[in-house]
């Protein structure tokens, strides 16, 4: 008798658990190279250069004095766990950014650089 | 009493076999945009905090826009969750169609600071919202908008 609660308990168990586990992956790439900065120089370089070494901008948004050339790219990480009951779903969407202000003359005043597409991460909802 | 006991040992029976016959399934469901936000309140001062500053200290904005005269500088993160409960009672077999209700809530919450510079790129004001601070419930079932 004590055997056949083990085996109910076993198979039990083991029902609740089977399930699927998927993991996934999405990036939209823009070959941009951060260290590729270190030629540019606020003040001097025009907006034809910074294109010439970056390459065309993700996005262009006009400024109230001047223009911002937005570059993008994402990194999105995805994992679905499918048990008997329960499913968790998680995903997370990190980017790496680059964004170049330019005057009305349309030379570089600033630029900003976030590196965080690495940071996205496989994982469970918490 | 055995009668009793065999009423629940069946009862036992049909409610495992209808659990485990993906009858009832809950999804719990995290979606994240974007890092953690920082605001570091002492180096973000309004008129004095320049647009290099800002972006030494924060990175690349999220979006950037022209707000009037000002430049608008936005750092976000989302974060979305979602709880769904879902019942079906399959009776394709007896009758033409089946049994289902399903309830969910989604909530998406914004970390957001805002910032606006002037065209000398000096920081004229500032906001920061910070949605994850709300719980997902209390939030979820609110009067208010």
């Amino acid at each position: 008798m004590r055997f056949i609660r083990y085996i109910a308990i076993i198979f039990m168990i083991t029902t609740l658990l089977s399930g699927c586990l998927v993991i996934g992956k999405n990036k939209e790439f823009q070959p941009f190279d951060s260290t590729e900065l270190d030629k540019l120089v606020p003040g001097q370089t025009k907006a034809t250069e910074v294109t010439e070494i970056f390459g065309a901008p993700s996005k262009v948004v006009e400024l109230a004095n001047g223009n911002a050339y937005v570059y993008k790219r994402t990194v999105t990480k995805g994992t679905i766990c499918w048990l008997v009951l329960l499913t968790f779903g998680n995903a997370e969407k990190q980017h790496d950014q680059l964004v170049f202000f330019f005057d009305l003359e349309d030379t570089l005043t600033h630029y900003g650089l976030s590196l965080d597409a690495e940071k996205a991460k496989y994982g469970f909802p918490d | 009493m055995d009668f009793r006991i065999n009423s629940l040992l069946a009862s036992i029976i049909v409610f495992v076999n209808v659990l485990l016959s993906g009858c009832i399934t809950y999804q719990i469901a995290k979606y994240v945009e974007g890092d953690e936000l920082i605001v570091p309140r002492e180096e973000l001062e309004v008129g004095k905090t320049t647009l290099e500053e800002a972006l030494s200290v924060l990175g690349a904005p999220d979006r950037v826009a022209k707000v009037g005269l000002e430049n608008l500088l936005v750092y976000e993160r989302a974060l979305l969750y979602r709880n769904r409960i879902k019942v079906g009672i399959p009776l394709s077999e007896l009758i033409r169609g089946s049994f289902d209700i399903a309830a969910y809530g989604t909530l998406v919450r914004y970390d957001s600071l805002a910032l606006f510079f002037n065209t000398e790129g000096i920081l004229s004001h500032k906001t920061f919202e910070k949605g994850s601070s709300h719980p997902y419930l209390k939030t979820l079932f609110a009067d208010k908008q």
